[in-house]
Protein backbone atom coordinates (compact mmCIF):
# COMPACT_ATOMS: atom_id res chain seq x y z
CA UNK A 1 0.00 0.00 0.00
CA UNK A 2 1.35 3.19 -1.01
CA UNK A 3 1.52 5.71 2.01
CA UNK A 4 -1.56 6.56 3.50
CA UNK A 5 -2.78 10.37 3.63
CA UNK A 6 -2.96 12.37 6.37
CA UNK A 7 -6.47 11.27 8.23
CA UNK A 8 -8.44 12.36 11.30
CA UNK A 9 -10.20 8.94 12.53
CA UNK A 10 -13.19 9.48 15.09
CA UNK A 11 -15.67 6.93 16.60
CA UNK A 12 -19.26 7.94 16.69
CA UNK A 13 -20.51 9.22 19.95
CA UNK A 14 -22.20 7.34 22.92
CA UNK A 15 -25.32 5.51 21.90
CA UNK A 16 -28.25 3.94 23.77
CA UNK A 17 -26.55 0.50 23.14
CA UNK A 18 -23.37 1.40 23.79
CA UNK A 19 -24.93 3.09 27.36
CA UNK A 20 -26.35 -0.97 28.21
CA UNK A 21 -23.39 -3.00 27.23
CA UNK A 22 -25.44 -4.23 24.06
CA UNK A 23 -23.58 -5.15 21.06
CA UNK A 24 -24.58 -2.99 17.76
CA UNK A 25 -22.17 -4.27 14.79
CA UNK A 26 -24.35 -3.25 11.62
CA UNK A 27 -27.52 -2.70 13.80
CA UNK A 28 -28.32 1.01 15.63
CA UNK A 29 -29.01 2.54 18.31
CA UNK A 30 -29.15 6.77 18.51
CA UNK A 31 -26.91 8.94 20.53
CA UNK A 32 -27.46 9.45 23.65
CA UNK A 33 -27.31 13.30 25.53
CA UNK A 34 -23.29 11.89 26.49
CA UNK A 35 -22.75 10.66 23.08
CA UNK A 36 -23.67 14.02 21.27
CA UNK A 37 -21.52 15.70 23.59
CA UNK A 38 -18.63 13.59 22.75
CA UNK A 39 -19.25 14.63 19.26
CA UNK A 40 -19.49 18.24 20.12
CA UNK A 41 -15.99 17.63 22.02
CA UNK A 42 -14.56 16.19 18.34
CA UNK A 43 -15.88 18.87 16.76
CA UNK A 44 -13.99 21.63 18.88
CA UNK A 45 -10.81 19.24 18.59
CA UNK A 46 -11.02 19.48 14.73
CA UNK A 47 -12.05 23.09 14.82
CA UNK A 48 -8.22 23.59 16.81
CA UNK A 49 -6.71 22.40 13.26
CA UNK A 50 -6.04 23.21 9.57
CA UNK A 51 -8.62 21.05 7.19
CA UNK A 52 -7.97 22.94 4.67
CA UNK A 53 -7.92 20.21 1.93
CA UNK A 54 -9.54 17.48 3.97
CA UNK A 55 -12.87 15.40 2.94
CA UNK A 56 -15.02 13.62 5.66
CA UNK A 57 -15.84 10.36 5.16
CA UNK A 58 -18.09 8.90 7.38
CA UNK A 59 -19.77 5.54 7.74
CA UNK A 60 -23.23 5.14 6.68
CA UNK A 61 -24.57 3.76 9.63
CA UNK A 62 -26.98 5.93 11.76
CA UNK A 63 -24.78 6.46 14.91
CA UNK A 64 -21.66 7.26 12.51
CA UNK A 65 -23.57 10.02 10.38
CA UNK A 66 -25.22 11.66 12.98
CA UNK A 67 -21.75 12.09 14.74
CA UNK A 68 -19.96 13.01 12.14
CA UNK A 69 -22.77 15.66 11.00
CA UNK A 70 -22.27 17.14 14.62
CA UNK A 71 -18.79 16.79 14.45
CA UNK A 72 -18.11 18.37 11.14
CA UNK A 73 -21.16 20.42 9.55
CA UNK A 74 -19.58 23.76 8.74
CA UNK A 75 -16.14 23.06 9.36
CA UNK A 76 -15.52 20.22 6.19
CA UNK A 77 -18.13 18.84 4.19
CA UNK A 78 -20.33 17.55 2.59
CA UNK A 79 -19.90 14.24 4.43
CA UNK A 80 -19.62 11.00 1.91
CA UNK A 81 -20.93 7.99 3.53
CA UNK A 82 -18.95 4.89 2.77
CA UNK A 83 -20.03 1.47 3.55
CA UNK A 84 -16.63 0.26 3.63
CA UNK A 85 -16.27 2.28 7.09
CA UNK A 86 -19.15 -0.05 8.42
CA UNK A 87 -18.63 -1.39 12.37
CA UNK A 88 -17.53 -5.18 11.99
CA UNK A 89 -21.03 -7.30 11.10
CA UNK A 90 -21.61 -9.44 14.31
CA UNK A 91 -24.04 -12.00 12.13
CA UNK A 92 -26.11 -13.29 14.77
CA UNK A 93 -25.12 -11.51 18.10
CA UNK A 94 -25.87 -8.46 16.74
CA UNK A 95 -28.08 -7.00 19.66
CA UNK A 96 -26.87 -9.32 22.02
CA UNK A 97 -25.42 -8.21 25.50
CA UNK A 98 -22.20 -8.53 25.45
CA UNK A 99 -21.35 -10.00 29.42
CA UNK A 100 -23.75 -12.39 28.91
CA UNK A 101 -22.80 -13.48 25.10
CA UNK A 102 -19.08 -13.55 26.89
CA UNK A 103 -20.46 -15.97 29.36
CA UNK A 104 -22.71 -18.39 27.27
CA UNK A 105 -19.87 -18.36 24.40
CA UNK A 106 -16.61 -19.03 26.47
CA UNK A 107 -14.79 -15.83 24.69
CA UNK A 108 -12.09 -15.18 26.50
CA UNK A 109 -12.79 -11.11 25.57
CA UNK A 110 -15.10 -8.55 23.88
CA UNK A 111 -12.63 -8.93 21.25
CA UNK A 112 -12.66 -12.43 20.80
CA UNK A 113 -17.00 -11.77 20.20
CA UNK A 114 -16.20 -10.71 17.09
CA UNK A 115 -14.09 -13.95 15.70
CA UNK A 116 -16.86 -15.90 17.59
CA UNK A 117 -20.16 -14.95 16.25
CA UNK A 118 -22.22 -17.08 13.99
CA UNK A 119 -22.31 -15.30 9.96
CA UNK A 120 -20.14 -12.91 11.54
CA UNK A 121 -17.69 -11.17 9.58
CA UNK A 122 -14.30 -12.00 11.25
CA UNK A 123 -11.20 -9.90 12.22
CA UNK A 124 -9.47 -11.13 8.73
CA UNK A 125 -12.63 -9.84 6.34
CA UNK A 126 -12.25 -6.57 8.05
CA UNK A 127 -8.40 -6.12 7.83
CA UNK A 128 -9.61 -6.51 4.00
CA UNK A 129 -12.07 -3.99 3.87
CA UNK A 130 -10.02 -1.55 5.79
CA UNK A 131 -7.11 -1.92 3.90
CA UNK A 132 -8.78 -1.95 0.48
CA UNK A 133 -10.71 1.55 1.74
CA UNK A 134 -7.24 2.60 2.43
CA UNK A 135 -5.85 2.27 -1.25
CA UNK A 136 -8.56 3.58 -2.53
CA UNK A 137 -8.10 7.16 -0.94
CA UNK A 138 -7.19 10.07 -2.84
CA UNK A 139 -6.71 12.90 -0.20
CA UNK A 140 -6.41 13.73 3.22
CA UNK A 141 -9.76 13.13 5.31
CA UNK A 142 -11.79 12.96 8.30
CA UNK A 143 -12.75 9.64 8.72
CA UNK A 144 -15.88 8.72 11.11
CA UNK A 145 -16.33 5.10 12.05
CA UNK A 146 -17.03 2.84 14.51
CA UNK A 147 -14.82 1.36 17.71
CA UNK A 148 -13.53 -2.06 15.97
CA UNK A 149 -13.48 -0.54 12.47
CA UNK A 150 -11.54 2.51 13.75
CA UNK A 151 -8.79 0.34 15.67
CA UNK A 152 -8.20 -1.92 12.37
CA UNK A 153 -7.76 1.14 10.26
CA UNK A 154 -5.51 2.62 13.07
CA UNK A 155 -3.38 -0.60 13.26
CA UNK A 156 -2.71 -0.98 9.27
CA UNK A 157 -1.70 2.29 9.51
CA UNK A 158 0.66 1.86 12.06
CA UNK A 159 1.95 -1.03 10.52
CA UNK A 160 0.67 -3.43 13.24
CA UNK A 161 -0.81 -7.33 12.60
CA UNK A 162 -3.89 -8.23 13.57
CA UNK A 163 -3.43 -9.83 16.53
CA UNK A 164 -2.16 -6.35 17.99
CA UNK A 165 -5.93 -5.27 17.56
CA UNK A 166 -6.60 -5.68 21.46
CA UNK A 167 -3.48 -3.10 22.35
CA UNK A 168 -4.98 -0.47 20.06
CA UNK A 169 -6.45 2.75 22.43
CA UNK A 170 -10.42 3.59 21.58
CA UNK A 171 -12.70 6.04 23.48
CA UNK A 172 -15.14 8.47 22.27
CA UNK A 173 -15.31 12.15 22.29
CA UNK A 174 -11.65 11.93 21.13
CA UNK A 175 -9.57 11.98 17.69
CA UNK A 176 -6.89 10.29 16.43
CA UNK A 177 -4.83 11.96 14.06
CA UNK A 178 -2.40 9.36 11.25
CA UNK A 179 0.52 10.25 9.33
CA UNK A 180 3.27 8.91 8.52
CA UNK A 181 2.64 5.76 10.17
CA UNK A 182 2.39 7.29 13.50
CA UNK A 183 -0.69 7.75 16.13
CA UNK A 184 -1.37 10.95 18.07
CA UNK A 185 -4.30 11.15 20.28
CA UNK A 186 -6.03 14.03 20.55
CA UNK A 187 -8.42 15.50 23.14
CA UNK A 188 -9.71 18.57 24.67
CA UNK A 189 -7.67 17.65 27.82
CA UNK A 190 -6.83 20.23 30.60
CA UNK B 1 -21.54 -4.22 -6.99
CA UNK B 2 -22.74 -1.12 -9.26
CA UNK B 3 -26.02 -0.18 -10.62
CA UNK B 4 -26.74 2.51 -13.38
CA UNK B 5 -29.22 4.52 -11.80
CA UNK B 6 -29.32 8.12 -12.90
CA UNK B 7 -28.12 11.00 -10.29
CA UNK B 8 -30.43 11.07 -7.06
CA UNK B 9 -30.98 13.73 -4.25
CA UNK B 10 -33.37 12.53 -1.75
CA UNK B 11 -35.11 14.33 0.53
CA UNK B 12 -37.41 12.47 3.78
CA UNK B 13 -40.13 14.84 5.04
CA UNK B 14 -39.31 17.04 7.88
CA UNK B 15 -40.48 15.72 11.63
CA UNK B 16 -43.86 15.17 12.50
CA UNK B 17 -46.28 15.10 15.15
CA UNK B 18 -46.78 11.11 15.01
CA UNK B 19 -42.77 11.04 14.34
CA UNK B 20 -41.82 12.96 17.64
CA UNK B 21 -44.56 10.07 19.73
CA UNK B 22 -42.99 7.59 18.05
CA UNK B 23 -46.38 6.12 16.66
CA UNK B 24 -45.68 4.55 13.22
CA UNK B 25 -47.46 6.56 10.22
CA UNK B 26 -46.69 4.29 7.44
CA UNK B 27 -49.54 4.76 4.96
CA UNK B 28 -51.71 7.11 7.50
CA UNK B 29 -50.29 10.99 7.63
CA UNK B 30 -50.21 13.90 10.09
CA UNK B 31 -48.69 17.17 10.38
CA UNK B 32 -45.14 18.41 10.19
CA UNK B 33 -44.25 20.11 13.71
CA UNK B 34 -42.65 23.16 14.01
CA UNK B 35 -39.27 21.34 13.51
CA UNK B 36 -40.42 19.72 11.02
CA UNK B 37 -41.20 22.71 9.10
CA UNK B 38 -37.96 24.23 9.78
CA UNK B 39 -36.29 21.35 8.77
CA UNK B 40 -38.10 22.00 5.44
CA UNK B 41 -36.62 25.10 5.18
CA UNK B 42 -33.57 23.86 6.09
CA UNK B 43 -33.76 21.72 2.66
CA UNK B 44 -34.89 24.73 0.74
CA UNK B 45 -31.59 26.49 1.44
CA UNK B 46 -30.18 23.54 -0.60
CA UNK B 47 -32.30 22.94 -3.36
CA UNK B 48 -31.52 25.97 -6.08
CA UNK B 49 -28.27 24.49 -7.09
CA UNK B 50 -30.19 21.14 -7.78
CA UNK B 51 -33.02 22.91 -9.11
CA UNK B 52 -30.76 25.09 -11.33
CA UNK B 53 -29.68 21.24 -13.07
CA UNK B 54 -33.08 21.22 -14.36
CA UNK B 55 -34.14 17.70 -12.39
CA UNK B 56 -37.63 15.89 -13.02
CA UNK B 57 -39.20 15.89 -9.34
CA UNK B 58 -41.11 12.90 -7.94
CA UNK B 59 -42.72 13.12 -4.62
CA UNK B 60 -45.22 10.86 -2.50
CA UNK B 61 -48.35 12.06 -2.59
CA UNK B 62 -48.64 11.43 1.03
CA UNK B 63 -49.31 14.87 3.28
CA UNK B 64 -46.42 15.26 5.12
CA UNK B 65 -44.33 14.59 2.00
CA UNK B 66 -46.81 17.25 0.50
CA UNK B 67 -46.00 19.75 2.93
CA UNK B 68 -42.08 19.40 2.94
CA UNK B 69 -42.16 20.18 -0.92
CA UNK B 70 -44.18 23.11 -0.50
CA UNK B 71 -41.40 24.94 1.49
CA UNK B 72 -38.18 23.14 0.37
CA UNK B 73 -39.11 23.39 -3.81
CA UNK B 74 -41.65 25.74 -3.42
CA UNK B 75 -44.03 25.78 -6.65
CA UNK B 76 -41.72 23.75 -8.78
CA UNK B 77 -43.84 21.45 -10.57
CA UNK B 78 -43.09 17.74 -9.25
CA UNK B 79 -45.11 14.54 -10.27
CA UNK B 80 -46.92 13.00 -7.58
CA UNK B 81 -46.36 8.72 -7.67
CA UNK B 82 -47.94 6.17 -5.35
CA UNK B 83 -44.72 3.87 -5.21
CA UNK B 84 -42.82 6.45 -3.20
CA UNK B 85 -45.61 6.40 -0.20
CA UNK B 86 -44.06 4.93 3.03
CA UNK B 87 -43.57 1.08 3.59
CA UNK B 88 -47.34 0.04 5.11
CA UNK B 89 -47.40 -1.01 8.55
CA UNK B 90 -51.18 -3.35 8.28
CA UNK B 91 -52.83 -3.04 11.72
CA UNK B 92 -50.01 -1.57 13.51
CA UNK B 93 -50.57 2.14 11.80
CA UNK B 94 -51.39 4.21 14.03
CA UNK B 95 -49.62 2.58 16.62
CA UNK B 96 -46.74 3.54 19.16
CA UNK B 97 -43.62 1.59 19.28
CA UNK B 98 -44.56 1.04 22.84
CA UNK B 99 -47.63 -0.22 22.61
CA UNK B 100 -46.58 -2.65 19.57
CA UNK B 101 -43.34 -4.08 21.96
CA UNK B 102 -45.62 -4.04 25.22
CA UNK B 103 -46.75 -7.59 24.21
CA UNK B 104 -43.02 -9.17 23.14
CA UNK B 105 -40.80 -8.29 25.81
CA UNK B 106 -38.11 -10.77 23.75
CA UNK B 107 -38.38 -8.77 20.47
CA UNK B 108 -38.63 -5.78 22.75
CA UNK B 109 -34.74 -6.81 24.00
CA UNK B 110 -33.27 -6.82 21.10
CA UNK B 111 -34.58 -2.98 20.00
CA UNK B 112 -35.30 -3.57 16.91
CA UNK B 113 -34.96 -0.96 13.71
CA UNK B 114 -38.13 0.86 12.88
CA UNK B 115 -37.63 -1.01 9.20
CA UNK B 116 -37.35 -4.71 11.40
CA UNK B 117 -40.66 -3.78 13.20
CA UNK B 118 -42.56 -2.62 9.39
CA UNK B 119 -41.62 -5.71 8.35
CA UNK B 120 -43.06 -8.01 11.27
CA UNK B 121 -46.36 -5.56 11.04
CA UNK B 122 -49.23 -7.71 11.09
CA UNK B 123 -50.89 -6.94 7.81
CA UNK B 124 -48.01 -5.24 6.73
CA UNK B 125 -46.49 -5.05 2.97
CA UNK B 126 -43.23 -6.54 3.49
CA UNK B 127 -39.99 -5.66 3.23
CA UNK B 128 -39.65 -7.91 -0.16
CA UNK B 129 -42.61 -5.97 -1.57
CA UNK B 130 -41.41 -3.04 -0.90
CA UNK B 131 -38.23 -3.35 -2.54
CA UNK B 132 -39.76 -4.47 -5.90
CA UNK B 133 -42.15 -1.19 -5.61
CA UNK B 134 -38.67 1.42 -4.70
CA UNK B 135 -36.86 -0.80 -7.87
CA UNK B 136 -39.82 -0.62 -10.14
CA UNK B 137 -40.09 3.18 -9.81
CA UNK B 138 -36.32 3.63 -10.04
CA UNK B 139 -36.01 1.67 -13.28
CA UNK B 140 -38.67 4.43 -14.40
CA UNK B 141 -36.13 7.01 -13.85
CA UNK B 142 -34.89 8.41 -17.14
CA UNK B 143 -32.28 11.55 -15.79
CA UNK B 144 -31.07 13.47 -13.05
CA UNK B 145 -33.98 13.41 -10.24
CA UNK B 146 -35.45 14.76 -7.23
CA UNK B 147 -37.22 12.28 -4.49
CA UNK B 148 -39.27 13.82 -1.78
CA UNK B 149 -40.69 10.54 0.25
CA UNK B 150 -40.26 9.58 3.76
CA UNK B 151 -37.71 7.74 5.98
CA UNK B 152 -37.74 3.80 5.47
CA UNK B 153 -38.26 4.14 1.66
CA UNK B 154 -35.26 6.10 1.76
CA UNK B 155 -33.37 3.62 3.45
CA UNK B 156 -34.38 0.79 1.35
CA UNK B 157 -34.10 2.94 -2.01
CA UNK B 158 -30.68 4.41 -0.72
CA UNK B 159 -29.29 1.16 0.20
CA UNK B 160 -30.46 -0.49 -3.21
CA UNK B 161 -28.42 2.43 -5.09
CA UNK B 162 -25.16 2.12 -3.35
CA UNK B 163 -25.51 -1.77 -4.11
CA UNK B 164 -26.08 -2.46 -0.19
CA UNK B 165 -28.22 -5.32 0.41
CA UNK B 166 -32.06 -4.89 2.24
CA UNK B 167 -31.15 -6.08 5.88
CA UNK B 168 -28.70 -3.57 6.34
CA UNK B 169 -30.72 -0.45 4.82
CA UNK B 170 -32.51 -0.77 8.42
CA UNK B 171 -28.78 0.50 9.69
CA UNK B 172 -28.47 3.40 7.65
CA UNK B 173 -29.05 7.12 8.58
CA UNK B 174 -32.09 8.86 8.29
CA UNK B 175 -32.11 12.62 8.55
CA UNK B 176 -34.64 14.87 8.31
CA UNK B 177 -33.23 18.17 6.98
CA UNK B 178 -30.83 17.51 4.85
CA UNK B 179 -30.47 16.18 0.66
CA UNK B 180 -28.70 13.01 0.19
CA UNK B 181 -26.79 12.96 -2.87
CA UNK B 182 -26.50 9.53 -4.69
CA UNK B 183 -24.15 9.69 -7.85
CA UNK B 184 -22.03 6.75 -8.72
CA UNK B 185 -23.25 4.30 -6.24
CA UNK B 186 -22.16 6.55 -3.47
CA UNK B 187 -23.91 8.56 -0.80
CA UNK B 188 -22.94 12.33 0.42
CA UNK B 189 -25.31 13.94 2.52
CA UNK B 190 -25.54 17.68 1.65
CA UNK B 191 -26.41 19.90 4.69
CA UNK B 192 -27.80 24.02 4.64
CA UNK B 193 -25.04 26.49 4.94
CA UNK B 194 -24.64 27.51 8.55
Amino acid sequence: MNPAPPLYILRHGETEWNATGRLQGRFDSPLTIAGRAQAEAQRKILQANDLRGFSAISSPQGRAVETARIACTGLIGPIATDPALSEIGLGDWAGGVRADLIKSSGAMDGFDLYELAPNGEGFAALHARCHNFLSRLTGPAVLITHGITSRMLRLILTGRKIHDLRDMAGGQGVVFYLENGKQKRLDLGA
Amino acid sequence: MTNNYPKIWFLRHGQTEWNREFRLQGQLDSPLTQQGQAEAARQAKIMPEILAQNPAIYASPLGRVRQTAQIALGDVPRQEDGRLMEIHAGKWQGMTRTEILADRPEWAAQSPTPLEIYEAADGGEGLAAFHARIVDFLNDLTGPSVIVAHGLLGQVLRAEVCGLSTSQAGSLSNLQGCVYLLEHGQETVLEAPE
